[in-house]
C-alpha cells in the first residue's frame, strides 16, 4: 500500500535529480575553456521500484516507479584516445626540439650565403692565386695572412657557437628534468587524492582531469609507459623503472658538469635514464656526449658536427702547413708552417686555430717560392697552397683522410648533410603535429563542452525542474483537498 | 560528429596559425629575394648554389689572373718592339761606319752614338712592369742588367743579375701557363744567372753590339760590312721570332679572359636561377595565401560568435 505522502517524495527526488543535473552542466560551462577538462553528465536513474518481487499482494498493479536519482556523475573520456594521444604527443615534442635545434645549427653554419667559412676558404684561395701572380709584393701577402687569419676565425666561431648550443640545450635539460621531477610529486599526491575519493565511493572526475594532464605533459617530456592500478591510481614507468608508482615518485637528478651531464635515478649510483624519446630524449641526442678523448670520443648530433668540422680543420691546417713547409718565404727561408694548431689537451683543433705570429708579423714569411734563388718573384708555390684549398683530394695518403674528397666538398657534403636533416625534422614536426591536431579534434569531440548542448540540457532540465515542483503542486492540491475539504459533508 | 565549443576555436586557430605562417614565408622569401635561405629550404638546391658559388669566385679569379698576364705581356711586347727599333738604328749606323773614306771625327761620332743605343737597349732590358723588372725572370726587384764602361766611357761589359725562371699563372682549374719570356731568352745570352751568382752576359745581342761598337771606333770596315751585319740581322731574327712568340702568347690570353667573361654571365645566371626566387610566381602565390587567411578569418569571425544564447528568448 503506498503512502500518502509517496507523490510528494518522487516530486522531491525529481527536484533534486533535476537541480543535480543542472550543477553538473553548470559545472561544464564554467569549465568550457579548460583545455584539460572533460564533460560530465549526470547519470540519472529510476530509483529502486514498489514493491520489492514477492512482497506485493496479488491483485494490485506493480511495480510502482519510486522516482529518479543521480546514481553518479560521469566523465565522458575515451582512455584510448589518450594513450594514442600520449603516444604522438612523445612525438611531437621529439620533433620539435629536433627541428628547433637543426633550424639554430643551420644559422650557425650561415651556408649559403656570402659569409660563412666556404667562402672564407674562397676568399683564401684568391689571395694566393693573386700571391702567384705578384709574390713580391707586401700588400698582396698581408691579404694572404688576413684571410688565412678570417678562415680560422669564420672556423672557430662555428665551433664556439656548436659548443654554446650545446651548453643552452643542457641548461634546458636541467629545467625539463626539474619539470618531470615536479609532475612526479604531483602525480604521486594526486594518486593518493583519487585513491580516498574512489575508496568513498564516488567519482574523483576533475582530479582525473588533472591526472591525465600531467601524464601527458610528462608524455611530452619522455617516452613514459603508463598503467592505470585499480582505484584509477597510476603507474608511470620510463625505460622499464617507475617513475610514479602509486603515492611514491622517485627522484631524478643531474650529475657532473658543463655540457656532459647526466640524469640519473636518485639514490646510490642510480643507473642513467633511458628517456627513449620526448623532449629531453631529443636533447639528449641532440647534445650528445664529448667523452675525455676529445674528437675521438663522441655520440650524438651535434658532437658529431662537431668532431666534421674539427676532422676538416686538422686535414685543412696540416695539409696546407705540409705544403708551406716545402716552400721559401722572402727572407730565403723555408721549413715554416702558415697556420697554428694549438692541439691542446682536449684534442679539438678547430677552436683555436691561429695564424704563427711570425707570419702575423711579417707576411714576407708567406712561402709563394719554390727555391730560396727564385724569390721574389717565383708564385709557383702559391699556387701549390692554393691547391690544397681547391683540388687536393684527402685520401689515406694524406695526414688526415676525408675518404678522398677535396675540402670544399667534404664541407659542402657536410653543410648538404645538415640540410637535409633539418628538412627531415621539420616535416617530421610538422606531420606530427597534424596527427595531434587530428588527434586533440577527436577527443575534443568526445570530451569537449559544447555550450549549445549545455544550454539545451539546461532548458530540459529546467523544464523537468518546473513539471516536478508542478507535480508537487498537484500533490499538494491533492492533498489539500483530503484534509481539508473531506469530511465536511452538510457542515 | 559531436562537436565542442573549443573545437571550432580551436580549429579556426588552427588554421589561421597555418596560414599566417605560409603568409610569413612568403613574405620572408619575397623580401630577400632567395628561394634558399637555408639549407634545408632545398638541400640539392643549396649545394648547387653553393658550388656555383664557388665557381663564379674561381671564375672572377681566373679572369684577373689572365688580365694581368695580359698586361705583363703587353709591357713585354713593347719592350721587345723598343729592342727591334733599336736594332734598326744599330743596323743603319752599322752600315755607315762601315765606309771606308770616313774621317776619324765622324767615326767617333758614329761610335758615341752606338754607345748611347747599348746604354738605351739596357734601360728597355731593364723595363719594369708595376714596379717589376720584366726580363729578370724571377728576380723581379733588382735591375737584372747592369753595365760597366771602360776607360774611354764606352759601355764594355754587361751584368745579368736575374735567372730564366718563368711566371706561370692559373687561369683555368689545372690550366698554368709561363707569362713571363726571361732576359736570356731574349737578349739570346744563355741562362748563366740561373741559380749561381750573377753573370757577365758574353754572348748574344748586348756582345754583339758592344763587338760592333769597338769595330767602329777602331774602323775594321771589313768586319763591319760582313760578320757584324750578318751577326746583327740573326739577332733581329731571333727578337722577331720572340716578339711573335710574345704575341701568340697573348692571344692566347685574351681568348681565354673571353671564355671566362662569358662563362661568368652564364654561372650568374645559373645561380640565380637556383637560388633566385621567381617573383611573379612569388607575388601570385603571396595573394592566394593572403585571400586564404581572409577567408579564414573571415569563416573564424562568423563561427565563432553565434551560440544558442543568441536565440533564446
Amino acid at each position: 500500500m503506498r503512502s500518502t505522502f509517496f507523490g510528494i517524495e518522487l516530486a522531491r527526488r525529481a527536484l533534486f535529480a533535476q537541480q543535480r543535473a543542472m550543477d553538473v552542466a553548470s559545472h561544464n560551462i564554467a569549465n568550457a575553456n579548460d583545455p584539460a577538462y572533460s564533460r560530465q553528465r549526470a547519470e540519472m536513474v529510476a530509483t529502486a521500484p514498489y514493491a520489492p518481487p514477492g512482497t506485493a499482494p496479488a491483485g494490485v498493479a506493480g511495480q510502482v516507479g519510486t522516482g529518479v536519482w543521480v546514481q553518479a556523475i560521469e566523465r565522458v573520456r575515451d582512455a584510448y584516445l589518450d594513450g594514442r594521444i600520449r603516444s604522438q604527443g612523445q612525438l611531437t615534442s621529439y620533433w620539435r626540439v629536433q627541428r628547433d635545434t637543426f633550424e639554430q645549427i643551420e644559422r650557425i653554419f650561415n651556408e649559403p650565403t656570402d659569409q660563412g667559412i666556404r667562402v672564407a676558404l674562397d676568399q683564401l684561395w684568391q689571395a694566393l692565386q693573386d700571391l702567384s701572380v705578384t709574390p713580391d709584393s707586401m700588400a698582396v701577402r698581408e691579404v694572404v695572412v688576413q684571410r688565412g687569419k678570417l678562415l680560422t676565425e669564420a672556423v672557430g666561431t662555428v665551433f664556439r657557437q656548436l659548443e654554446a648550443l650545446r651548453l643552452d640545450l643542457d641548461a634546458s635539460l636541467g629545467l625539463k628534468v626539474e619539470r618531470l621531477n615536479t609532475l612526479a610529486a604531483d602525480l604521486a599526491r594526486l594518486n593518493r587524492q583519487i585513491a580516498q575519493v574512489v575508496a568513498s565511493g564516488q567519482r574523483p572526475n576533475d582530479l582525473l582531469d588533472r591526472r591525465d594532464a600531467i601524464l601527458e605533459e610528462m608524455a611530452g617530456l619522455a617516452a613514459v609507459q603508463v598503467t592505470v592500478r585499480s582505484g584509477e591510481q597510476v603507474a608511470v614507468s620510463i625505460g622499464g623503472l617507475a617513475l610514479v608508482d602509486g603515492e611514491i615518485a622517485h627522484r631524478l637528478v643531474m650529475e657532473g658538469q658543463g655540457a656532459d651531464r647526466v640524469v640519473r635515478w636518485e639514490g646510490a649510483s642510480g643507473p642513467v635514464v633511458a628517456f627513449g624519446g620526448g623532449e629531453i630524449g631529443a636533447i639528449l641526442e641532440m647534445r650528445g656526449t664529448i667523452g675525455s678523448q676529445g674528437p675521438a670520443s663522441v655520440s650524438g648530433a651535434i658532437p658529431g658536427l662537431m668532431r666534421a668540422l674539427d676532422e676538416w680543420t686538422r686535414a685543412l691546417a696540416q695539409e696546407f702547413n705540409r705544403v708551406h713547409r716545402a716552400g721559401y718565404g722572402l727572407d730565403g727561408q723555408n721549413g715554416r708552417g702558415f697556420f697554428r694548431v694549438d692541439a691542446d689537451q682536449d684534442g679539438w683543433v678547430a677552436d683555436d686555430l691561429t695564424i704563427w705570429p711570425g707570419i702575423m708579423a711579417d707576411p714576407g714569411r708567406v712561402a709563394a717560392a719554390k727555391s730560396d734563388t727564385s724569390i721574389p718573384g717565383d708564385g709557383s708555390h702559391a699556387l701549390a697552397l692554393a691547391d690544397v684549398l681547391k683540388t687536393v683530394r684527402f685520401d689515406s695518403t694524406k695526414q688526415v683522410d676525408l675518404g678522398g674528397v677535396t675540402l670544399p666538398d667534404y664541407f659542402a657534403s657536410l653543410v648538404g648533410r645538415i640540410g637535409v636533416q633539418a628538412q627531415q625534422a621539420q616535416r617530421m614536426a610538422d606531420n606530427q603535429q597534424l596527427v595531434l591536431d587530428h588527434l586533440e579534434g577527436l577527443r575534443q569531440s568526445i570530451s569537449g563542452v559544447s555550450l549549445d548542448e549545455e544550454m539545451a540540457d539546461l532548458i530540459r532540465f529546467e523544464h523537468a525542474y518546473g513539471a516536478a515542483a508542478r507535480a508537487m503542486t498537484a500533490m499538494d492540491e491533492v492533498l489539500d483537498t483530503l484534509i481539508n475539504r473531506t469530511g465536511l459533508v452538510g457542515r | 560528429m559531436r562537436i565542442s565549443s573549443r573545437q571550432i576555436v580551436d580549429n579556426v586557430l588552427i588554421n589561421l596559425h597555418r596560414n599566417y605562417a605560409r603568409l610569413d614565408r612568403l613574405q620572408t622569401r619575397l623580401s630577400s629575394g632567395k628561394r634558399v635561405m637555408l639549407p634545408s629550404d632545398d638541400p640539392a638546391g643549396a649545394a648547387t648554389a653553393t658550388r656555383l658559388r664557388a665557381f663564379v669566385l674561381d671564375n672572377e679569379q681566373y679572369l684577373k689572373n689572365a688580365q694581368a698576364a695580359l698586361g705583363w705581356l703587353t709591357a713585354t711586347d713593347s719592350a721587345l718592339q723598343d729592342v727591334v727599333s733599336v736594332l734598326h738604328r744599330a743596323r743603319e749606323l752599322t752600315i755607315n761606319a762601315a765606309r771606308g773614306d770616313l774621317p776619324g771625327d765622324a767615326r767617333e761620332a758614329l761610335a758615341s752614338e752606338f754607345d748611347q743605343l747599348i746604354r738605351h737597349l739596357v734601360q728597355v732590358a731593364n723595363t719594369t712592369h708595376g714596379g717589376r723588372y720584366i726580363f729578370g725572370g724571377t728576380q723581379t726587384e733588382q735591375a737584372p742588367y747592369v753595365s760597366t764602361d771602360d776607360v774611354d766611357g764606352y759601355v764594355d761589359t754587361v751584368t745579368f743579375y736575374g735567372n730564366d725562371q718563368e711566371m706561370i699563372y692559373e687561369i683555368g682549374p689545372g690550366v698554368r701557363q709561363a707569362v713571363s719570356v726571361s732576359g736570356a731568352t731574349v737578349f739570346d745570352h744563355g741562362s748563366g744567372g740561373g741559380s749561381g751568382p750573377p753573370v757577365t752576359v758574353a754572348t748574344g745581342l748586348f756582345s754583339t753590339l758592344i763587338t760592333i761598337r769597338q769595330h767602329i771606333s777602331d774602323g775594321e770596315v771589313d768586319q763591319l760590312s760582313g760578320q757584324d751585319l750578318a751577326d746583327l740581322d740573326q739577332a733581329l731574327d731571333h727578337v722577331l721570332r720572340t716578339l711573335s712568340r710574345v704575341g701568340a702568347r697573348q692571344n692566347g690570353f685574351e681568348l681565354v679572359a673571353e671564355r671566362l667573361q662569358s662563362q661568368e654571365v652564364n654561372l650568374k645566371d645559373l645561380l640565380s636561377k637556383t637560388e633566385d626566387l621567381d617573383v611573379a610566381e612569388a607575388i601570385v602565390e603571396l595573394k592566394m595565401q593572403e585571400n586564404v587567411y581572409r577567408l579564414a578569418l573571415a569563416s573564424g569571425a562568423r563561427i565563432i560568435q553565434p551560440t544558442l544564447l543568441d536565440f533564446l528568448r
